[in-house]
């Protein structure tokens, strides 16, 4: 298999990172090619790679000396053949313009490929930086900018950024991706550009797995910027056709819950090639301890501290808990990933009086922090399917959550929803289950019934055997014929010194 | 020992100025020559791009180091360029390209340490002895030739102290004696760091083993058979012994002459470049005499001559014998010559030259003023100051220095005085007017008072009349050095 | 639940763009918690993306929240910036003039102030290519925020260079057996300053990374206070006086630096995972071989006077202190004039900024032409301010009658005339290293190395040693010369090279 990832496993703490870890130490029969995208090269492996994993490549977009330094033990010593202006002009110029106009909205996943695919031999032949420093390529991108967004005025300033992205971006291209019988990807952008390559090269089997919807966070994220339009619209434009040439070309899309499925559909994905297989817990690790009798009852959040997990609102909740119940006392545990909203939040904390209350930090032990909670509560604004909640599940704490994502199918009935944002709402709930013996009941009813529910649906094996079975089908109908090199590069690869 | 380490110096300068260096830069990639022919023709090459550079510098008065190194580097740049090791293209990324060359390198390096425990040195004396015979044979010649340099600091003949001088103001960018030798010379002196005087006194014996090997080379080129090689350099070798009593300022000129000239016989038909150089400089180096070159280039002629005719008809084991026989005998016959110790004059004393040298090394630079004779001049020059001993002798008298308040004029912290006890005589005078109008002529025609017996006698004896009347009155006169000949009397003047 | 702030862009904190597509509004209602059952119990719309349809056209009509203009640049705290390289140096002369002594050099015999400096000027020419590579892969891990990469990097660079000085210290005191060039103990006083005084440099070379020209200039002072102390108070003899604080001045510089990156580095997390070697090497030799050209060219003119018409001095090399004396003239001018440096490549990258802002991609030609305007207007400038500079000074000198002689007079008025041509020529070269052109850069000053060498050279032997000046002013004209026609040649892509440069 050659599994890839982008910004997640093995580099980053998160979600798909565990998924990915789980996968790979599960599957331990399976051979792993393991490609990840980093996004600066001071982020090393965090994660202890099985035996299984046969060979890894991070490569690091920004923070490198030159775009496409790969780091990590197994570098691309291949010595490419330099490119001269006339080589860039003669085997460049027609696909990298093709690759541009294919960004626009309304152009078909086809050309892209083809245009990356294309590419891609010519790089494997290359040496990329002569080629993506050459002028001739950046006057072909300046003269094709109203192609890829035709509505916006781009100024100079935001042609240079977005060529500049575009140059990191592209180094994805110049990678000998290993051949193997299957090849899935994480997540759905440039994690999901090898999968299409290899397609094309070996009629390799794409298999995509989605923890969030790429796009979503995307959007988000590119309206947080500070840039010019036109830069977003650019970077809008390159995502958003490569997640759709993703998807278009994954033989199977996975998904984790229902509530992403329908974006999926709705961003051009055949019902009939989605798959939900949700994420799974490891349950020796996470089960249920003794009855807690403290008179301080504990409610715990296990997140990545920044604005989309809402942590803000249930800052604000707790206050309206504490006037209720003094004794409560919430803990706050995870990585800081946004250093202005974790400041807004403590700020929060102690305009509210709440510094004895409210604790921050982080934990080795989760599943220890789980059985010594009294409530899990994740007051997050948007979602997938989050670990934290099913591992609150398994180990017997009862979950308050939003109403958002893939949330209300992991705990409606076994669980409490609220509305997103709605601190009030967040409050009741809380107090609903930390208020006296009727609390410790209704904690005590929803607890068992959503171990019930996790230990049917959401057990790790389950997860990984059924990606198993997909990985067995999909290496039996491979038919592993090689895609001849054009004839061009050929003639070019002889005649080079 | 300092004499064997500078003698040492010497060879290994002269050695990577002519031919590590350019056969380095000059082995043409990817073609058939030999390292034999390579050898020859990048050192006639170099050879005549020395004499025509430096001496174009040393008319501008520009032979400076700096420029004489940059030159070299030029032409070892235009050798590699012209046998194809450097080219000029340029490469689009310079990065794979330094990586690979690096590697190639690298490569290179270690097959060539790898490959030293394989290297049997004596192999080829084991197929083939001759070689050895021949080394040990120019072992014997080398000792032969400079047993009178390394054992005396002086020079044997007035061209060398001419020649000394010449290099001196060559290098100093001074007006100088064009002279063949002294241009070949130039760039040695610049990479064995020592003197010019030291450099000329051990190259005599060089270019004199030299000759043994451009007649050998010759023999080889034209018969292309070792055992040839071997009867002509012992032939070559042993011919000076018989023609002991020759001018040795001849001999030196004719000696650089005939190495020419017998290279320019190795070079032809090979190339015709270098061919052409080595007659040219030939032609230059203008021997008085080609007495002397008689007896080493028949030797060779006639080598080539038996080796053509008795090749075929004797058994190779049968000229091997010979062969062996003739550099065994030779070589006896040379180590017998060999002459040891310190011979005093003709023109010096051999005291009064190492007096120079010690004064040199032990006193800083231009601190000292030497009063002697023009003799001593090329072992200070450049180091101290000189004052001939004919205007001391003529500027002072006795009563002047006999005053208690008499002080040298001269600025410089030391004073020595050499005043030879016993006047030098020359030893070899085939005709004394006749050598004294030669060594004027070639020298200064003011200093004829310094050839002449009863001159020096007399400017000797003012010396010491003048050092005595000093010393009656004056406590800061001591005895540098003083022996049956010589006494160099040292005044402190400045402190 | 109020109003979706990303419905009514007067209520976000700033940060609002119109929506790229009805995906985009969706997500971002979503983002907010209006879940389908609030779009249909709230605001009346059958889910979340029937509310995204609905809104969409009118908000993708309101135009992005305007960028606040960045600060007006102050051209003095600039221009002081710039000038403020040369403190350490000012510190030097004052304690010359004063105490007769400074952190190296007094008055010494000439032999020994000839091996000071050699020593000195070696030092110079060996740490300047390191400083050079030092400094550019730490303000490139400074930039991305990789403050203990950039501490290894740093760190690394210093032994590097270290052993670099120890190994030529070896190979000199090998070649001075072979050659006899400096007798005892000048030999070894000469590399006591090289070894000592590189490690000194390095030490300033981080402050200056750093932007700590302040602490640079604290490190100098209390190097010299320590040699008064140790020379003047405790009797120790002046040279290992010298030496000893010199040692301490670059210890003292080295923790001020480390402590600096420290601050900066805490709560950072980041390793030392590096690119391949070779690549490295390919992109960092330029600037080695620049830095270390550069020095060489400050100093060949002072070694060929020091090394002209020797015959009749007791070394080979002979310290020559009315050069020295015209060439600290000169060097006054330069402190003055190289504080334009720092001010115009400040206003060059601004410029840049506007323009690029400014201007519409299909108008890269008027960019370009912008560019090439603002550059001969700063030429114009700068000649004429520099020029006056240098004849003031030169007319100050001589109105105080500093010149002790005609020797010193026309040394210092050639020197006056060619550091204009200098600081131009460095000014150019900062906007080619900007803009990665570093082989143009290094082009520039080999040309003006080979015109200095071969002018100087020839000027100093045919005539006077004071001659060896004209060497230096006519490399520093093709230095400006050189430079300056590859600026022009960038500055008429720029647009392209402004891109190439990051990469």
């Amino acid at each position: 298999m050659l599994l890839t990832s982008d910004g997640t496993y093995p580099c980053y703490q998160g979600g798909v990172s565990v998924w990915c870890d789980q996968l790979v130490h599960q599957l331990s029969a399976v051979e792993y090619h393991l490609f990840a995208i980093s996004y600066s090269p001071s982020h090393p492996p965090l994660f202890d790679l099985p035996p299984n994993v046969i060979s890894s490549r991070i490569l690091p977009l920004w923070g490198t000396d030159q775009p496409g330094d790969l780091i990590g033990p197994e570098q691309d010593h291949t010595v490419r053949i330099p490119a001269t202006s006339a080589i860039v002009r003669d085997l460049f110029v027609e696909p990298f313009r093709t690759f541009l106009c294919s960004l626009g909205l309304h152009s078909s996943p086809e050309s892209l490929a083809t245009s990356l695919v294309r590419l891609h031999e010519l790089l494997l032949v290359y040496d990329y930086l002569s080629v993506m420093k050459s002028d001739i390529l950046w006057d072909v991108f300046c003269e094709c900018t109203r192609e890829v967004i035709p509505d916006t005025r781009m100024m100079l300033e935001d042609c240079t950024q977005s060529m500049r992205w575009l140059q990191r971006y592209l180094a994805l291209l110049c990678i000998n991706y290993p051949r193997t019988d299957v090849t899935h990807s994480s997540m759905s952008c440039m994690a999901g550009v090898p999968g299409v390559l290899q397609k094309f090269r070996y009629q390799t089997p794409f298999l995509l797995s989605e923890h969030g919807i790429y796009l979503r966070e995307l959007y988000l994220s590119i309206s947080r910027m500070e840039c010019s339009d036109a830069c977003k619209r650019f970077l809008y434009n390159l995502n958003s056709s490569i997640v759709r040439m993703n998807y278009h070309y994954a033989d199977l899309v996975t998904s984790l819950c229902d509530f992403n499925s329908r974006w999926q559909i709705r961003f051009g994905v055949d019902r009939s090639r989605i798959a939900v297989i949700p994420n799974g817990i490891d349950a020796e690790r996470f089960y249920p301890g003794p009855p807690r009798n403290e008179s301080s009852p504990v409610v715990l959040t296990m997140a990545r501290i920044y604005p989309l997990k809402g942590i803000i609102h249930l800052i604000h909740a707790a206050r309206l808990v504490l006037n209720r119940i003094p004794s409560v006392r919430f803990r706050i545990f995870g990585d800081v990933a946004d250093t202005a909203y974790y400041k807004e939040c403590s700020e929060a904390v102690s305009k509210l009086g709440l510094s004895h209350a409210v604790e921050f930090g982080r934990t080795d032990d989760s599943a220890r922090a789980y059985r010594e909670a009294d409530v899990f509560c994740l007051p997050s604004v948007s979602e997938a399917m989050p670990f934290s909640v099913l591992e609150a599940m398994f180990s017997g704490c009862p979950v308050v959550a939003s109403e958002v994502g893939g949330i209300p199918e992991m705990i409606e009935g076994v669980g409490v929803l609220v509305t997103p944002g709605d601190e009030q709402d967040l409050a009741s709930a809380l107090i609903s289950l930390l208020d006296g013996e009727q609390g410790q009941r209704r904690r005590h009813r929803i607890a068992s019934l959503a171990l019930s529910r996790a230990r049917l649906r959401y057990v790790q094996g389950q997860c990984s055997s059924k990606f198993e079975e997909i990985y067995r089908e999909f290496s039996a109908r491979h038919v592993t014929s090689e895609v001849s090199t054009s004839r061009v590069v050929r003639r070019h690869m002889v005649a080079a010194p | 020992m300092a004499s064997m380490s500078d003698f040492a110096r010497v060879i290994l300068a002269f050695i990577i100025v002519y031919v590590v260096l350019p056969v380095a830069a000059g082995r043409r990639k990817g073609a058939d020559e030999s390292l034999f022919h390579t050898t020859v023709r990048v050192f006639l090459l170099t050879s005549a791009f020395f004499v025509c550079t430096v001496s174009g510098l040393g008319r501008l008065r520009l032979a400076l180091p700096p420029i004489i190194i940059l030159t070299y580097v030029v032409w070892l740049l235009g050798l590699s360029l012209t046998s194809g090791r450097l080219t000029l293209h340029r490469s689009g990324d310079l990065q794979p390209a330094f990586r690979l060359r690096l590697a190639s390198f690298a490569a290179k390096i270690r097959l060539m340490i790898l490959s030293v425990p394989h290297v049997r040195l004596f192999d080829l004396i084991r197929l083939s002895p001759l070689p050895g015979y021949l080394v040990l044979l120019l072992f014997a010649a080398t000792c032969q030739r400079a047993a009178f340099a390394l054992g005396n600091l002086h020079f044997p003949a007035v061209d060398g102290y001419s020649r000394a001088m010449s290099l001196h103001l060559l290098n100093a960018g001074e007006l100088w004696q064009p002279n063949v030798s002294v241009t070949l010379l130039s760039p040695v002196v610049l990479l064995s760091g020592l003197t010019p005087e030291t450099v000329i006194r051990f190259v005599d014996p060089v270019f004199s083993v030299c000759l043994i090997l451009a007649v050998g080379a010759c023999v080889f080129r034209w018969t292309g058979r070792l055992w040839t090689v071997c009867i002509a350099c012992s032939l070559a070798a042993v011919a000076p012994l018989a023609a002991a009593n020759a001018d040795a300022a001849a001999s030196a000129q004719a000696v650089m002459c005939g190495t020419y000239l017998m290279l320019a016989f190795a070079a032809i038909g090979r190339s015709s470049a270098a061919a052409l150089a080595a007659v040219a400089i030939a032609a230059v180096s203008n021997p008085s005499s080609f007495q002397p070159l008689a007896a080493p280039l028949g030797s060779g002629f006639f080598a080539v001559a038996i080796g053509k005719v008795f090749s075929t008809q004797v058994r190779s084991g049968l000229h091997n014998f010979i062969a062996a026989c003739c550099c065994v005998m030779c070589g006896v016959l040379l180590l017998a010559d060999v002459r040891q110790g310190p011979n005093d004059g003709p023109f010096q004393y051999e005291s009064a030259a190492r007096a120079c040298d010690a004064i040199s090394r032990n006193f800083s630079r231009n601190s000292w003023l030497v009063v002697s004779t023009t003799y001593e001049l090329p072992f200070i020059y450049q180091r101290g100051w000189h004052l001939e001993l004919l205007d001391f002798v003529s500027k002072q008298r006795p009563e002047d220095v006999a005053r208690p308040d008499f002080r040298f004029p001269y600025q410089v912290r030391h004073l020595f005085l050499f005043v030879e006890r016993r006047p030098v005589l020359p030893q070899i005078c085939l005709n004394c007017w006749q050598w004294s109008l030669n060594v004027a002529q070639t020298f200064d025609p003011a200093l004829l008072a310094y050839v002449s017996p009863r001159g020096r006698g007399s400017l000797s004896f003012n010396a010491a009349e003048l050092v005595a009347a000093y010393q009656r009155t004056h406590d800061d006169l001591t005895v540098f050095y003083s022996d049956d000949n010589l006494t160099v009397y040292h005044v402190r003047l400045l402190t | 639940m109020s109003h979706p702030k990303c419905l009514h862009p007067e209520l976000s904190d700033g940060i609002w763009s119109p929506p790229l597509d009805v995906a985009d509004l969706a997500t971002r209602l979503e983002a907010e918690g209006v879940t389908p059952a609030v779009a249909r119990a709230k605001h009346g719309f059958a889910d979340v993306w029937a509310m995204a349809e609905a809104w969409f056209p009118k908000l993708q009509a309101v135009p992005s929240p305007r960028k606040k203009d960045p600060a007006p640049q102050r051209k003095w705290p600039e221009y002081l910036r710039g000038m403020s390289f040369g403190l350490p140096l000012l510190l030097s002369c004052v304690a010359m003039l004063w105490l007769h002594f400074s952190l190296w050099g007094g008055n010494l015999p000439t032999e020994t102030a000839t091996a000071v400096g050699a020593g000195s000027i070696t030092s110079f020419v060996l740490t300047g290519g390191f400083v050079q590579v030092m400094a550019r892969r730490g303000l490139f891990y400074l930039g991305t925020k990789q403050f203990e990469r950039c501490w290894r990097s740093t760190w690394f660079w210093v032994r590097a260079c270290f052993l670099t000085n120890l190994c030529f210290v070896l190979l000199f005191t090998m070649v001075n057996l072979y050659f006899g060039w400096l007798p005892n103990p000048l030999g070894p006083v000469a590399m006591s300053f090289c070894v000592c005084l590189g490690v000194y440099w390095l030490a300033t070379g981080i402050l200056y990374m750093l932007d700590q020209y302040l602490l640079v200039s604290v490190s100098s002072l209390l190097g010299i206070s320590a040699v008064v102390a140790l020379h003047t108070a405790f009797g120790v003899e002046l040279l290992p006086a010298q030496l000893i604080a010199i040692l301490f001045a670059s210890c003292l510089a080295f923790l001020m630096a480390a402590a600096v990156l420290k601050k900066r580095a805490l709560g950072v997390r980041s390793v030392q995972i590096d690119g391949p070697v070779n690549r490295q090497f390919s992109m960092l030799w330029p600037y080695f071989a620049y830095g270390t050209l550069y020095y060489f060219f400050l100093f060949s003119d002072r070694l060929l006077a020091w090394t002209a018409h020797t015959n009749t001095a007791s070394l080979v090399l002979a310290f020559r202190g009315e050069y020295e004396l015209a060439s600290f003239i000169g060097l006054l001018a330069f402190i003055l004039q190289a504080g334009w440096v720092h001010l115009a490549t400040a206003r060059f990258y601004k410029n840049v900024r506007l323009n690029q802002a400014s201007i519409n991609v299909y108008d890269r030609g008027t960019f370009n032409r912008n560019m090439l305007r603002f550059y001969a207007w700063q030429a114009g400038v700068f000649f004429p301010a520099a020029l006056l500079v240098s004849v003031s000074i030169y007319t100050c000198a001589r109105m105080l009658h500093v010149f002790p002689g005609e020797l010193v007079d026309h040394v210092a008025a050639w020197a006056l005339a060619g550091y204009p041509f200098l600081v131009f020529g460095l000014w150019n070269v900062s906007l080619l290293f900007g803009l990665s052109r570093s082989s143009c850069a290094l082009q520039a000053i080999a040309s003006a190395c080979c015109a200095n060498l071969v002018t100087g050279y020839l000027a100093s032997r045919l005539g006077g040693y004071e001659l060896a000046v004209s060497g230096f002013t006519c490399g520093a004209i093709v230095f400006a010369v050189v430079a300056g026609r590859h600026c022009v040649e960038t500055f008429r892509r720029l647009d392209y090279y402004y891109l190439a440069a990051a990469i």
